[in-house]
């Protein structure tokens, strides 16, 4: 499906994925989240330390947002609400748009989730991240 | 015009050995295989936008996205011929993602090419994301 129209923001949500303790090729299923479930996810964004800092405060907790240099190091999955896996391993980096090499409008996208079904994998090699570490995913919906 | 994905699928050539013509057909993969599947968008990756691929085969250095060149074949036709496997690395184009007008690739026939061993090591990988509708 094709648009000639930039997205048109409804709703969002923003996401704090914990990566704590998370080992190289581990994969890590997204929490179940009542605001996404079912809905029309109609664009998608990886925010990285440039927009959103170095440090992010979330259900009680401080999370230190992982730097640009973990940028191509994660993959993400995603399953609809039938249970097809609908983005099979889609390097995050996709979803960037602070990356001055990256700049994009945010990619828009069609298709409901399932999102505790959905998960990230870590490829970054010999490093476990710290207890507290986190990545932050945006998730515009309608 | 922007894509709206719908669906992707990651895939990736393991390059065994870089000589120059050098052909490495694309591996079958059913869920791009059914007769629904229409290719909207390509993306390639270099080691900047993604270091290791999935099976943890390191990803060619953003210099030798131009040793490679791609061939994409829809039935029997190589409708796409020999467009730069740099061409298709959305980091190169502002975070564009190439689109492609609804088509049907036949992955097993189509193919990259190396074209030159520069910047490239045996053992890396190619990596393109396919973005479709189905």
């Amino acid at each position: 499906m094709f648009t000639d129209n930039i997205l048109t923001i409804d709703k969002s949500e923003r996401i704090v994925f914990p990566l704590g303790l998370m080992n190289p090729n581990e994969k890590r299923n997204f929490s179940a989240n009542s605001n996404l479930s079912g809905k029309t996810i109609t664009g998608l964004q990886w925010c990285d330390v440039t927009e959103v800092g170095s440090s992010i405060y979330s259900g009680g907790t401080v999370f230190n947002v992982v730097g640009v240099a973990a940028t191509p190091y994660f993959t993400i999955t995603l399953v609809n609400t039938f249970g097809q896996v609908v983005l099979n391993g889609c390097p995050l980096s996709t979803f960037v748009l602070s990356n001055s090499s990256l700049k994009k409008e945010i990619r828009r996208t069609d298709f409901k989730l399932n999102i505790d079904q959905c998960f990230i994998l870590n490829l970054l090699p010999g490093t476990t991240f710290a207890s507290n570490a986190a990545l932050v995913i945006n998730f515009f919906y309608k | 015009m922007y894509l709206v994905i719908q669906r992707s699928y990651l895939t990736e050539i393991n390059l065994t050995a870089v000589n120059a013509g050098q052909r490495y057909n694309f591996l079958d993969v059913p869920e791009l295989r059914q007769a629904a599947v229409f290719i909207q968008g390509i993306e390639t990756f270099t080691a900047a936008q993604l270091a290791v691929s999935p099976n943890n085969k390191t990803v060619i250095a953003a210099a030798g996205a131009a040793s490679i060149m791609c061939t994409f074949v829809v039935g029997e036709t190589e409708d796409i011929f020999n467009i730069p496997y740099y061409t298709l690395v959305s980091a190169n184009n502002a975070g564009l993602i190439r689109a492609f007008n609804n088509k049907k690739i036949n992955l097993v026939k189509s193919y990259a090419t190396v074209v030159s061993a520069s910047n490239l090591n045996a053992g890396e990988s190619l990596i393109f994301n396919w973005y479709f509708k189905a």
